[in-house]
């Protein structure tokens, strides 16, 4: 009894000290960028790994005056309206795909599946000829079409393969009870698929938040670039002011982190219950 | 069965896609007349490199100017980064959408523009000997000069220095070296007065390859040198190639702390540490002298000097000759607005905006003759200028004035001497197969 308690003991030190080391290691460089936004560019060049000497939000306000509350706003509003409108159509798809005859079925799920094969890059030089043509090029519009329309066929993908596993009986028993298929989308399969929906809706978030290639060639202006794009402006070749461009970062990441700790129970479930199906 | 069905329909849908994307090339508009007289309505685009602080404002204050004067005229700038601008040109032009005014460099960048007829030519309003040519000086005019005609505007000028600490060299008790060696030699003594002798971050690769197109120009033969640059004269096998190599990797070891490891330091780094006052030397562009002796630096201007790269003792080719080039913007030949085009670089290019563009806090020394003086610019951008103005020629940027391919076996090279995983004969042989690749 004394022997394995005595190994127990060691054993929780030894996880313990391992988890403690993952947390450093996590959470150090988060923390380094958070105190490197207090310091000027001679501080940090001198001293890098140094605790800031004063804890003026300086460098904080600049970065916010300097665009990123703009950035921010731009990343905020395009994030949001992707992922109601790339969930919704990519459920509706999903929906139809499964539930409903239709002649050629097989035909158009290849096409939107086929999407998926369409690399973004090589999409780039017609898109901003189309896009410049019908005036959307450097509006808001066109990002809200391209992430919604690049992540449909993905997004798809993943609801029609946890839907093709809900059992029937339940769209049977509801059209029994007189449910059109509209009341029977909205109030029986869309929420059995609420943890697949989760997952869907995280994992555009974290794509529209982080996107880099389509912002930057489709808009150009602080009023409508988002924080990837718009954090690499306040860099330059020679002299880039590094504490602004880390207190430009600590802004941006605030709203990722803070949606974590809130919706953290979903992130886990979504995760595990979703796509580890 | 029924899987690969699919999949085979998703693969054709996907090509489908894709083909429909890539067909149909609008045809080529009538080549725009730059002379003709411009029509001040309507929309005039443009793509700049001035995003970010503390440029970002410069043309943002010239299009609201412009606009003022011409009401019916819509300036639309696109301003980018220095690291975003390639690809955002590159997209642009390929897709047919190239603003009517772009930023480009000099060398084999613009060459593609105006060997792929994207660059209106210029010569009758601009060449050397017309009204608005007369206001810059000939060098910066004849770098963007292909097959005698002008297509470039450009706005500002370059050149690179060797940037130092005159306290540093005063309590090293050392003077501004003359030759390669005396340079070398002064850095024992900054060391021993407790400074990192030449401060040298290289993590882009480029900041190398500065060094070397520099002792180029001095060590190999002016006309060997620009032969080299074009594939197909290329030999790339004088012996100053190899001594310059040599000489850079001297420098590294001898003057700089990081020595072998300097691939990894960041250019911002070295910036920092002539400017906190740790390192006595670093080698600038004018365009930096502003941002080093900046407000919040413990190097004020007074103790800031510059010299030019001393050159080796005895080299054999023109010690005279400065690295640097101006920067510069070309108009769209297929613009529908190239007389407006022309109008309003006319205006960016007058000598009050000129100047304005040459002082703090932007600092980028005008192209335009008399735009830069003792009063409106700082005293050491003063002396780059004048400096470039009176050297003998300038030399380019090595990964501007040649070919793609040459310019990344260089890069691959610098980076090579400098972590001593390479000879310099070994890299010269890389260089060689790489222009034997780009013929």
């Amino acid at each position: 009894m004394s022997r394995l308690g005595f190994l127990g003991a060691i054993g929780r030190v030894f996880v313990w000290s391992f988890l403690l080391a993952l947390v450093v290691v996590v959470v150090y460089p988060l923390l380094w960028m958070v105190m490197n936004g207090f310091k000027t560019n001679a501080e940090l060049f001198g001293d890098p790994f140094a605790l800031p000497l004063q804890l003026d939000w300086e460098n904080y306000v600049d970065a916010w005056n300097r665009g990123v509350s703009d950035y921010l706003t731009a990343s905020v509003l395009v994030t949001v309206t992707s992922t109601i409108t790339t969930v919704l159509i990519s459920a509706w798809a999903a929906y139809g795909l499964t539930r409903v005859r239709m002649p050629f079925g097989k035909v158009v799920s290849g096409v939107i599946l086929g999407g998926l094969m369409l690399a973004p890059a090589v999409a780039l030089v017609p898109l901003v000829r189309m896009f410049q043509a019908m005036g959307l090029y450097n509006t808001f519009w066109a990002l809200l079409i391209l992430y919604t329309a690049f992540r449909i066929p993905f997004t798809t993908f993943l609801i029609r393969a946890y839907m093709i596993d809900l059992p029937r009986e339940v769209d049977e028993a509801a059209e029994v009870d007189g449910a059109s298929r509209w009341t029977t989308f909205w109030r029986i399969t869309l929420p059995m698929c609420k943890p697949i929906l989760i997952s869907t809706v995280l994992l555009h978030i974290l794509f529209a938040w982080n996107e880099y290639l389509f912002a930057m060639v489709f808009t150009s202006g602080t009023s409508i670039q988002t924080l990837p794009v718009g954090l690499t402006s306040l860099m330059s070749k020679h002299g880039t002011d590094y504490p602004v461009v880390f207190a430009g970062m600590v802004i941006a990441a605030l709203p990722v982190i803070v949606l974590f700790f809130a919706t953290q129970r979903y992130f886990i479930k979504g995760l595990s219950e979703g796509i580890g199906k | 069965m029924r899987r690969t069905r699919t999949l085979t329909l998703a693969a054709a849908a996907a090509g489908a896609l894709v083909l429909s994307g890539c067909a149909g090339g609008a045809p080529a508009g009538p080549a725009a007349d730059v002379t003709a007289e411009p029509a001040y309505e309507g929309t005039l685009s443009i793509l700049t490199k001035f995003a970010g602080e503390p440029l970002e404002p410069y043309f943002e204050d010239l299009a609201a100017a412009y606009e003022a004067e011409h009401p019916d005229v819509d300036v639309e700038l696109i301003q980018e980064t220095d690291q975003s601008i390639k690809d955002k040109t590159k997209t642009l032009t390929a897709s047919q959408a190239l603003p009517d005014i772009y930023f480009t460099w000099t060398g084999d960048w613009a060459e593609n523009f105006v060997t792929g007829g994207l660059a209106a030519d210029l010569s009758e309003v601009i060449a050397p000997g017309t009204e608005w040519g007369d206001t810059f000086g000939e060098a910066s005019l004849s770098a963007f000069q292909y097959d005698g005609k002008y297509y470039g505007i450009p706005l500002y000028n370059n050149g690179k220095f060797m940037g130092y600490n005159t306290q540093a060299f005063a309590e090293a008790g050392v003077d501004v070296p003359q030759t390669f060696e005396e340079l070398v030699d002064a850095c024992g003594p900054l060391r021993d007065a407790g400074y990192e002798p030449i401060a040298f971050g290289n993590k882009d690769g480029w900041p190398a390859l500065h060094y070397l197109q520099q002792l180029f120009a001095y060590n190999v033969p002016s006309d060997v040198l620009h032969a080299d640059f074009d594939p197909e004269t290329a030999k790339w096998d004088d012996p100053g190639y190899v001594s310059s190599l040599e000489q850079f990797k001297t420098l590294v070891d001898e003057c700089t702390d990081t020595g072998s490891g300097t691939n990894g330091v960041l250019y911002t780094t070295a910036q920092e540490a002539l400017a906190g006052g740790n390192a006595a030397m670093y080698y600038q562009e004018v365009l930096e002298f502003d941002s080093i002796t900046a407000e919040g630096s413990s190097l004020s201007p007074d103790d800031f000097g510059i010299f030019q790269l001393p050159a080796p003792d005895g080299a054999a080719g023109d010690p005279a000759a400065i690295e640097g080039a101006p920067e510069g913007y070309l108009i769209n030949a297929k613009s529908a607005q190239a007389p407006l085009a022309v109008d309003f670089m006319k205006f960016v290019t007058e000598l009050e905006n000129a100047k304005t563009l040459s002082a703090p806090p932007y600092g980028q020394p005008s192209a335009v003759v008399g735009a830069v003086t003792e009063e409106t610019s700082s005293r050491a951008v003063y002396e780059g200028i004048t400096k470039v103005n009176e050297a003998s020629q300038l030399v380019g940027w090595l990964d501007t004035v040649t070919v793609p391919e040459v310019a990344d076996a260089w890069l691959a090279g610098g980076e090579a001497i400098i972590s001593g995983s390479a000879t310099p004969k070994e890299v010269l042989e890389s260089v060689q197969a790489a222009n034997a690749d780009a013929q």
